[in-house]
């Protein structure tokens, strides 16, 4: 098909000119087999930075190609009229186990995977398209480590919708009594599993040395033979060169991204009398896997702590206190249904590390007063970033989201942060931020259309697009 | 501790000499009056002499968790107070100043660093941390410190009552607010034994058991003895000394005392005779009938905690005498008995009776110097005596160089009614200070007794001229 550059008149806005440059590199880069999308949106909101009005998106292959106003694309493409409507970047659940059932499965149990227990068609996805969220993390139930959380699309084909396997690991701090002790000694099996490995390592290397050594020994006496057969005036044979030494390879953990599931390594049997040509590590616990790789310094699964009050935070700290580097993010908000909470104490703390943290969206009170309590917007003010998940799993409260927001902005929370909140924060949460949870180049397609302000109650989810496709139409009376 | 606390004592040379005066002052007071050392009876394993406390032995192996002296020095100082040792006088207008969590220097000529974190208390009493022999709700798990709840709202409670120690299940804690850090003092220091007169089989169970043990001690004693010239001694067995025995064990040894719930003369002499017959520390708890036989408690060398306001009729049955006595303590003292104080409720609460409970924790003792108990007895009854009782006097209960920096800092009088807690010091952390905090902010802000009362009276939001509830016409005057 022949391609014609449709030419518009460029206006003279700076963001614009910039985005009429890259768009040209764009069409240039499109390629016959490209599919492009184009959303001409009364509003653009970004989130990572500027804010379009009128707003367009040229969506390639369900990627995001341009953002910008008045932007090139190719003539056969898809034009997508949404110019009464804001488009947002699809809201990221960070924390759910909507459709999955409750049972407890206490211990360290790290080699559990969220999405192994989720079965795409026993599961509404639709409740959380109609809210505006366009992927789920969903995560292990259970006390102590529970296991490791996936993050799912909530739509689209089935091939594409795994995004991320190994989002975090659940680490529940709300019971510290018991809790704190379930991971003290899960950090420290994990150690001894380190341990194990490093003692079998060198005695392999011991035991390969000792062998180079006897056969030099062999060799050395095998030419002392020799010499002594051959004439005693002649210069005597060079000594063997010594043997290279095989360069033993660093036991190779499992790749954190698929922690859990990869098939334990046979340790070798004894009465194989043949020697294993590479080291062959023996196999670690894949329960406490996820925090191996973390002491490893392999940073890939964070550690997703679940505290109920302020002095689970202490608790939580204590426990890591040698492993300060360990990446994490902490669940304030499990005290239910009760919006007391003494969080207050610790949001400057956690705000000098700059922690990620995930709030639900609601305003508390300090314990035992009326005195109103914004968390979300206390701990930006601190230095933290904040994401919001909604309290509890129930398509209403999805949809209660937004104004609940909206809440918090009254309550002094910076709109630009509250819209983070549930996008792009909450995309870092989950360890998907290159994906999702903002409209830039390259980023996935995964865009809400509302018919109004996301933080006015009144607007509704029009519209979703997973994957640069529409999956969602809202039909009409429906709410 | 050993190696921290020699560590401390030692001090930097800089300070050596201005602290000379505080150290001086300091040199420990006589104690109780102790009785003799008994002999072993029943010609029991001789044992060396028994130590001033079940404090553990100062030469007892360095643990491994124990925190690693930081690279830097905090210095925190409480300057200009009254300061009431406990063990050794009071020091008007002294500074105490503390070197990363312990005492270092006491006395008026004391330096400051600059980079002390200073705590001006002048005008105000600073007395060691009061020690609750037991509490229930600060702290809370099995291990407090990992199950410790340290911004809940009864620990705001405590130490808004001074309380900076605690036995708390079966280990001694800390009030650390806002930390989670240096909570523990002491795990197990006493054994629980039931020997009640009401329960004569758990008594001849526990006899039994420790009849056995003596035997076990005796034989390795034996052991010990034989084995310097015969190589081929056989050790006696003890795979069996588990649990309840493990336990026992470590009580005939000395290394901890027991606590036995008694509290009429028949049951307290039960106590004495088993305190006799092995040679164990015993601290009996209630007591309320001790005064009618404080000497054999004392010969006994039994100490007891008791709760002065107790309040029990007597017995006409019997011809001895019976019943509680508000001199009960007062007695106990004069006799040589060492006694800490207990409020008849061990936690807070805000719905019982109001001053029953640990908020009310000096009042307890008040009640005792009521009976005639010396002002100084009672203050040691909630601070040095109840530590001791605990085996944690090297440790927290008076104001010693080389102790915690545990301080009950007070705008009077200890054991005066208007008394309120200013500030509240653990671990040289000031935890709990009461202009900062809500519960009594607004009670006398400037310290003047003669202030009148806080408008605050309830229902605070109807204002001061509110004059109660309507009354019936019919209701007679007396009745306003």
């Amino acid at each position: 098909m022949r391609k014609r550059m449709r030419k518009r008149n460029l206006t003279a806005c700076g963001v614009c000119g910039v985005a009429a440059l890259a768009g040209g590199t764009a069409a240039g880069q499109a390629g016959g087999d490209e599919k492009f999308v184009v959303v001409r949106a009364g509003r653009v909101i970004t989130v990572s930075g500027e804010e379009y009005a009128p707003g367009m998106i040229v969506i390639a292959d369900g990627k995001v190609r341009l953002v910008g106003q008045n932007l090139e694309y190719p003539d056969g493409a898809t034009v997508i009229d949404a110019r009464g409507q804001t488009v947002m970047p699809g809201m990221i659940h960070v924390r759910t186990r909507f459709g999955l059932p409750s049972y407890n499965r206490p211990g360290v149990r790290g080699d559990l995977k969220a999405l192994d227990e989720v079965v795409l068609s026993q599961i509404e996805f639709e409740e959380f398209l109609e809210a505006g969220f366009t992927a789920a993390c969903y995560t292990p139930f259970g006390d102590g480590i529970a296991g490791v959380a996936g993050v799912l699309r909530t739509g689209g084909p089935e091939s594409a919708r795994r995004v991320k396997d190994a989002a975090y690991l659940r680490v529940d701090m709300t019971d510290p009594a018991s809790d704190k002790g379930t991971l003290r000694n899960a950090l420290k099996k994990a150690q001894e599993e380190i341990d194990k490995v490093e003692k079998a390592r060198q005695e392999w290397e011991k035991k390969q040395k000792e062998k180079a050594e006897a056969e030099k020994k062999q060799q050395e006496e095998q030419q002392k033979k020799e010499g002594e057969e051959q004439k005693p005036g002649d210069k005597p044979a060079p000594p063997p060169k010594p043997e290279e030494k095989p360069q033993p390879p660093k036991p190779s953990p499992p790749k954190p991204g698929d922690s859990g599931a990869a098939p334990p390594v046979e340790a070798p049997k004894e009465s194989e009398k043949k020697e294993p040509e590479q080291f062959v590590p023996p196999a670690m616990d894949p329960a406490h896997l996820p925090l191996i790789n973390l002491i490893q310094k392999k940073y890939d699964v964070p550690l997703f702590i679940e505290l109920d009050q302020a002095s689970d935070y202490l608790h939580a700290e204590d426990v890591l206190k040698p492993h300060k580097e360990f990446p994490r993010v902490y669940w304030l908000g499990a005290r239910l249904p009760n919006r007391a909470s003494d969080y207050d104490y610790v949001v400057k703390a956690l705000g000098e590390k700059k922690a990620l943290v995930v709030v639900p969206p609601a305003i508390f009170y300090l314990p035992l007063t009326v005195e109103q309590y914004n968390l979300a917007a206390e701990l930006t003010k601190a230095g933290c970033k904040v994401a919001c998940a909604p309290w509890w799993d129930a398509p209403l409260e999805f949809d209660r989201v937004r104004s609940r927001l909206a809440d918090l902005v009254r309550a002094g929370l910076a709109r630009a942060d509250a819209l983070k909140s549930v996008t792009a924060h909450a995309a870092e949460a989950v360890g998907v931020a290159d994906r999702l949870g903002t409209i830039e180049k390259d980023r996935d397609a995964d865009l809400v259309f509302l018919s109004g302000d996301p933080l006015d109650p009144r607007s509704e989810v029009m519209q979703v697009m997973i994957g640069g496709e529409i999956v969602y139409e809202r039909k009409d009376g429906r709410r | 501790m050993s190696a921290r606390k020699q560590r401390l004592l030692s001090g930097s040379p800089w300070i050596s000499g201005v602290a000379a005066v505080g150290v001086a002052l300091l040199t420990a007071a006589p104690a109780f009056s102790q009785p003799p050392p008994r002999p072993r009876p029943g010609g029991g394993p001789p044992r060396s002499a028994p130590p001033a406390s079940n404090a553990p032995a100062e030469n007892e192996p360095k643990k491994d968790d124990e925190p690693v002296e930081p690279e830097k020095e905090v210095f925190f100082a409480v300057k200009g107070g009254i300061v009431h040792t406990v063990s050794g006088g009071d020091l008007p207008g002294a500074t105490i100043l503390c070197r990363n969590g312990r005492i270092h220097a006491i006395g008026t000529g004391v330096e400051i660093p600059k980079d002390a974190e200073v705590l001006d208390a002048t005008g105000y009493h600073v007395y060691p941390g009061l020690v609750a022999f037991r509490a229930t709700g600060f702290h809370g798990g099995s291990d407090p410190s990992d199950g410790t709840d340290v911004y809940s709202l009864n620990m705001v409670l405590a130490l808004a009552a001074g309380i900076t120690t605690c036995m708390s299940g079966d280990t001694v804690a800390k009030l650390t607010f806002g930390s989670v850090e240096d909570m523990i003092v002491r795990k197990e220091p006493l054994v629980n034994l039931n020997y009640s007169t009401r329960s004569p089989d758990a008594r001849r169970r526990l006899r039994e058991s420790l009849d056995k043990l003596v035997d076990h001690l005796r034989k390795v004693e034996a052991y010990e003895r034989e084995s310097t010239t015969n190589k081929n001694a056989v050790k006696p067995d003890d795979k069996w000394i588990r649990g309840e025995a493990e336990k026992h064990l470590k009580l005939l040894k000395g290394e901890v005392a027991a606590e036995i719930s008694a509290d009429r003369a028949h049951d307290l002499y039960q106590a004495c005779e088993l305190a006799d017959r092995y040679g164990i520390r015993i601290v009996v708890r209630g007591a309320y009938e001790g005064w009618t036989m404080a000497p054999r408690l004392a010969r006994s060398g039994v100490s007891a905690v008791v709760t002065p306001r107790t309040r029990v009729e007597l017995d006409e049955r019997h011809v001895r005498p019976t019943g509680s006595s508000i001199e009960n303590a007062a007695m106990l003292y004069n006799y040589g008995v060492r006694t800490a104080i207990l409020p008849p409720g061990l936690s807070v609460s805000t719905w019982g009776v109001v001053g029953e409970d640990l908020t009310h924790f000096n009042m307890e003792a008040a009640f005792a110097v009521r009976g005639g108990l010396p002002q100084e007895a009672a203050i040691r009854g909630i601070t040095i005596d109840a530590a001791r009782l605990l085996g944690v006097d090297h440790r927290v209960g008076s104001i010693e160089i080389g102790k915690d920096a545990d301080f009950c800092i007070t705008d009077g009088d200890l054991l005066h009614y208007m008394t309120l807690v200013r500030w509240t010091v653990v671990n040289a952390r000031v935890v709990y200070d009461k202009q900062k905090d809500t519960l009594f902010e607004h009670i006398r802000p400037d310290g003047d007794r003669n202030a009148p009362p806080p408008n605050d009276y309830w229902p605070r939001r109807l204002g001061s001229d509110w004059e109660g509830p309507p009354l019936p016409e019919k209701q007679p005057q007396a009745g306003r």
